[in-house]
């Protein structure tokens, strides 16, 4: 073929267009990455799924003191009370079991030791405190009448947020913290939920922008690759016709252009596709998928419901004579009572629940 | 003179006018009447800055609506000029006022210019410092509201700036009185009368009928809000010298992070917290009163907003601007463990150590993951903390000058979470280092984001240039719909300038700076030869410009070993630019004064730099200009990259086109610095084999297109040469011919030329003309030699 080629004085692209291809692609600009995850408990997983976590030049082990020039592989872990340690200490203490810190003597285990993320040891509290209170609390504006009240809500949240990080009033703020779960427990339930179904929205949308670039990228390298190769042939024509006519040189070529002219332009027309209109974006306002309905367990009080006779203290049942007249109690033995089999009686009968259902 | 345009009297500050002054200002009046945005593009040094000043000053002198007049321009020299060029028109109009009351309407007609305190100041000690950020910082110390009221209430007890002071006692609209000021005037005034220049301005701003300032305090959203918020709807907008808006556009949106920026900005957050312990202590009703005031909205707060506000949101839509600060950012405390957590956050981001682009929406995500900051407290972190910084009236803002970057930074991404943006982490400064210097760069990638606000809010936008060529790709980037979208000739009586296309050397080997061959001798030989060759018939100065900084070094250095300097040594004195300022006005200096001393000079430097965008080679400073080679962007930019994917998505714009576009957009700005006016003369060589080609060619300015024969299209040196001497032997013969009526006009010309107009109106209607208007696009691009050339000889 190149042979041929050269014979027909086409140039040969050095490298081909396929190691063209190549190189674009692998030069090509930075694809936005999908969203990110995180792995709990310390160290964050960056978009391209892998897990950073914090390093210094300078760290020194606070127990055994041995640095970065003394072992290299030096690892420091932060343990439940927030004190770093290096892996090698961290072995010999808590190998035999829960051991006291040694900085602050709390009782700690091998397996709470977690990776570092922040170089604030202070925000790495924090944030497993809001991880817990994000559980928690999570009513969304919706949930509220006005923005007044969520913003209130937001703030009371902040307040006890804060009272958790800075120990003040643990013991008062974890009784408010239960007193509130337990007003909005519902609501919480559904609220994560929702928030799932959120961040799943937004999985989809980016996995479908993906695809959809990918799709344009892909078009667009074929058109490019058609305009060329029109290009050549039409440059082929030229010369096939200048080679081959008896006119004037210009006239061939004006015409050839012309020709050409013609066929871009209808192609320019009947390739540009409608520009693409930038999603919506944001909010999710409706899901694929149609999620199950939340389940919310029962949350009114069993107790609240009231009978509407009233058990009397005795009553006329020759079937269970034996039973009272058992002196011994070796028929009540099990806590069996009389009065229960007759409150579940009268029960029965007044709430009509042997009534079969109507046909 | 005096004349008609329609229904509206012009007055036009000189005796004669150039025709294409007279179409621009035809043009310009159509756009104004139909209240409609448009694009001009004229050639630079025939006058665009008067007619545009003539023109709408004569149109708001003579309807009653008033319209201001917002002009923007780049630089502080261009400023200062455009305002001396209106004084000088309005000295004019009340020359030649018919009444007397004609006169005193012409003389209460004010126009002020607009700059940053830097170039204003006259505190004997803040103007020494260097740095503008520092200028500004000292300056609101001195001049907050909140420090003035504590000065006045007890004197002495803090520093006020005396300037400042001095303006409380005017009334509002008298700082300064009727009239134009340059910036010059003003400081002269303020000096004389102890007024400070800088607020002086700034208070007058809602009384004036004309401002001039640079393109920022419109289009960056951090600054406009301050600045420009009271002009009115109807407001006329000018941006000259626009070729760069789209960068400008992208630029007042984009922010980048480093690591030293965070730490900083992590120690000013610890500083915060302190300072509000201790405020606690000593005066807690301050922070109580604060919070109360977020309570109750931003609207409050908006309404105080003094002039002292350090810093203004980024385009907040309207209805966020209602709501109130979100409950968890309420709280002084609050708001700064919120900061503290998101610069740990951006540190952890900064620890990568490659390459990540996401989106703002995934950086949300991954920031909610992470820390559990959501997006609605993020988006009011700018507004939050310009309140916090109020409240506890701190001093010495430049220190928060991190902090500040960074809250704009989490306002921006949570407010622009849409299309658009793009967020690149950079670990490394160039490929091959292995220190890590992470940068975060939060990029725009759409310029019709930052400029979309002004064509919505002011009916008539101009954008105009010497160089804003291909017209259509302005309203295709900027996405907006322009009334009128012209380009003019210019019109010579001979040719004063002689565009040269050299596409390959003397030894036939073509030239191209494209990267396979850069490095090639055979191609450095050739732009060699082809200084030395220009060096030897060009008298005074040369300027030649080079794609980038790191080709010229390599070719300069090229050059020195095979002694093609030491040959041009003999005929001029070699200058060369060099990233650095001060060293490049050096350079400059002496080369103006070897131009100016008969020595002769070359100035090598660089497109994009400094000198080809600001500086002028008029007449002796530059008589030739060379450019070796096509300017292109550096194409390995992931940030360009993104942006090119952007516009190919979004617009349908092509890679291969923009970047075409951007690259003859520079080479015409570098080629057009050679002439400056139409008494100027000078040689345009484009030294490079794919200047040649039709799509290159297109793209460059009509004005300099027309010139471009078939003949002077495909050029080797020898020829290019012989075509150079001819030219300067006829350029150097003393005009005999008379310009007026061809190139120049007076009054009788203009009236003959209405007539002519309306006649071939009426006369042949608009198909005549239009048809016309076709003949004269077809501007020099037939004949078989360059078609051929275009179309076969040339790669792809």
């Amino acid at each position: 073929m190149s042979s041929s080629a050269w014979a027909r004085g086409v140039v040969v692209r050095k490298g081909g267009t396929s190691s063209q291809l190549t190189s674009r692609s692998g030069s090509a600009a930075p694809q936005p990455t999908s969203t990110s995850s995180t792995t709990y408990g310390g160290g964050v997983k960056d978009p391209s799924g892998r897990v950073i976590e914090y390093y210094a030049e300078d760290d020194q082990c606070p127990v055994c003191k041995s640095d970065r020039y003394l072992n290299p592989k030096l690892r420091l872990l932060v343990s439940a009370c927030y004190h770093k340690m290096c892996e090698s200490c961290i072995d010999r203490l808590f190998t035999l079991g829960p051991a006291p810190c040694p900085i602050c003597n709390k009782t700690l285990r091998k397996i709470a030791f977690t990776p570092q993320t922040f170089e604030d040891l202070g925000v790495e509290k924090e944030v497993a405190v809001r991880r817990r209170m994000a559980r928690e609390f999570n009513r969304h504006p919706e949930d509220f009448t006005d923005l007044r009240a969520y913003n209130d809500y937001l703030e009371t949240v902040e307040d006890i947020t804060f009272n958790l990080i800075n120990d003040v009033d643990v013991a008062k703020t974890e009784a408010r913290i239960t007193a509130l779960r337990a007003e909005n427990a519902a609501l919480t339930e559904l609220n994560i939920q929702r928030d799932e179904q959120a961040a799943s929205f937004l999985r989809q949308e980016e996995e479908r922008e993906r695809q959809e670039r990918e799709e344009r990228a892909r078009d667009l390298r074929r058109q490019e690759e058609e305009e060329r190769e029109e290009h050549e042939r039409h440059r082929m024509d030229i010369i096939n016709n200048l080679e081959r006519g008896t006119g004037d040189a210009a006239k061939i070529v004006a015409k050839a252009n012309a020709v050409k002219q013609k066929r871009t332009s209808a192609r320019n027309v009947s390739s540009i596709p409608a520009i693409r209109q930038p999603s919506g974006g944001g909010r999710p306002t409706k899901a694929s998928v149609i999620p199950d309905e939340p389940h919310v367990p029962l949350t009114d009080s069993y107790y609240a419901y009231e009978d509407k006779f009233t058990l009397k203290s005795d009553y006329h049942d020759p079937r269970s004579e034996a039973v009272r007249k058992d002196r011994d109690g070796i028929m009540r033995a099990g806590g069996y009572r009389i009065e229960e089999a007759w409150e579940r009686a009268i029960r029965i009968a007044v709430a009509g629940l042997e009534i079969s259902p109507l046909e | 003179m005096k004349f008609n345009i329609d229904d509206l009297p012009v007055v036009f500050p000189y005796d004669r006018i150039y025709p294409e002054q007279w179409e621009y200002m035809c043009d310009l009046k159509r756009t104004l009447d139909a209240s409609g945005h448009c694009v001009l593009e004229m050639p630079s040094g025939t006058g665009k800055t008067v007619s545009l000043l003539s023109l709408i000053v004569s149109y708001q002198q003579f309807y009653p609506t008033k319209r201001k007049l917002i002009y923007c321009s780049r630089t502080v020299p261009e400023i200062e000029k455009a305002l001396a060029e209106l004084k000088r028109l309005m000295a004019y109009r009340i020359e030649h006022a018919e009444t007397e009351e004609e006169k005193e309407n012409e003389r209460n007609f004010t126009g002020l210019g607009l700059t940053s305190r830097k170039n204003l100041c006259l505190h004997p000690e803040v103007s020494k410092e260097k740095k503008g950020r520092v200028v500004d910082a000292r300056c609101r110390d001195l001049t907050s509201a909140a420090a003035c009221e504590k000065g006045r209430v007890n004197p002495g007890s803090v520093p006020l700036c005396d300037w400042h002071e001095g303006l409380n006692e005017l009334e509002p609209g008298t700082q300064l009185g009727r009239g134009i000021w340059t910036l010059s005037d003003v400081e002269q005034h303020g000096r004389e009368k102890g007024l400070c220049p800088y607020f002086a301005i700034r208070r007058m701003m809602p009384f004036v009928n004309v401002v001039i300032y640079s393109f920022h305090y419109l289009l960056d959203p951090k600054v406009a809000e301050q600045v420009s918020k009271e002009l009115s709807k109807d407001s006329i907008v000018v941006f000259d010298e626009a070729h760069n808006i789209d960068n400008v556009c992208i630029e007042s949106l984009s922010i980048d992070l480093t690591r030293p920026m965070l730490d900083s900005a992590a120690r000013s957050v610890s500083r915060l917290g302190e300072k509000i312990e201790e405020i606690k202590v000593t005066d807690a009703s301050k922070l109580q009163d604060e919070y109360a005031k977020l309570v109750e909205g931003l609207q409050e707060a908006d309404a105080a907003r003094d002039e002292d506000a350090f810093m203004s949101n980024p385009v907040l839509p309207d209805d966020l601007l209602k709501e109130a600060i979100p409950g968890n950012i309420r709280k002084a405390e609050h708001f700064v463990a919120f900061l503290k957590r998101f610069v740990e956050y951006l540190k952890t981001r900064m620890r990568v150590l490659h390459v990540v682009a996401e989106t703002p929406l995934s950086f949300l995500q991954h920031l909610k993951d992470i820390t559990f900051i959501e997006r609605r407290p993020l988006k009011f972190c700018a507004e939050r903390l310009q309140s916090l910084v109020r409240t506890l009236s701190l001093t010495q803002l430049d220190e928060y000058y991190a902090l500040q970057k960074v809250a704009s930074f989490a306002t921006l991404v949570a407010t622009y979470e849409k299309v658009g943006f793009l967020l690149i982490l950079e670990p490394f400064e160039t490929e091959s280092s292995t220190v890590p210097n992470p940068i975060f760069h939060f990029t725009c990638l759409d310029p019709s984001l930052a400029i979309k606000p002004v064509f919505e809010r002011f009916s008539s936008v101009v954008i105009t240039s010497g160089t804003i060529s291909p017209l259509d790709m302005y309203p295709k980037m900027l996405q907006f719909t322009p009334v009128v979208q012209e380009t003019y000739a210019m019109t010579l009586s001979r040719n004063s300038f002689l565009p040269l296309i050299i596409t390959r050397g003397s030894d036939q080997v073509a030239i191209s700076s494209r990267f396979e061959v850069r490095n090639d001798p055979a191609v450095v030989r050739n732009f060699g030869s082809i200084l030395i060759e220009y060096s030897k018939i060009v008298p005074d100065g040369i300027v030649a410009f080079f794609p980038s900084y790191l080709y010229m070094e390599s070719i300069v250095a090229a050059w020195n070993d095979m002694g093609i300097l030491n040959e041009v040594w003999k005929h001029k004195l070699i200058f060369v630019e060099t990233p650095d300022a001060n060293e490049t006005s050096i350079a400059l200096e002496n080369y103006r004064r070897a131009c100016d001393n008969g020595r002769g000079a070359i100035l090598l430097s660089v497109a994009r730099g400094k000198v080809s965008e600001g500086i002028d080679f008029d007449h002796n400073y530059g008589r030739a200009v060379i450019m070796f080679g096509v300017p292109y962007q550096y194409t390995e930019s992931r940030i360009l990259k993104a942006r090119l994917e952007y516009l190919r998505d979004a617009y349908r714009i092509r890679e291969s086109e923009f970047l075409g576009f951007d690259a003859m957009r520079n080479a015409a700005q570098c080629v057009g610095r050679v002439l400056r006016g139409k008494t100027d003369w000078g040689l345009m060589v484009f030294a490079d084999k794919r200047f040649a080609r039709s799509d290159k060619r297109a793209k460059l300015p009509r004005w300099i297109n027309q010139y471009i024969t078939d003949t002077a299209a495909n050029l080797s040196t020898d020829m290019a040469l012989v075509l150079s001497k001819l030219f300067m032997r006829t350029i150097s013969q003393s005009s005999t011919e008379n310009q007026t009526g061809i190139s120049l006009w007076t009054l009788e010309d203009v009236l003959k030329a209405q007539e002519k107009r309306k006649a071939l109106e009426i006369d042949m209607g608009m198909q005549a003309e239009r048809d016309e208007e076709i003949d004269e696009d077809e501007y020099g691009d037939s004949g078989l030699p360059d078609e051929i050339l275009a179309e076969m000889e040339v790669d792809p």
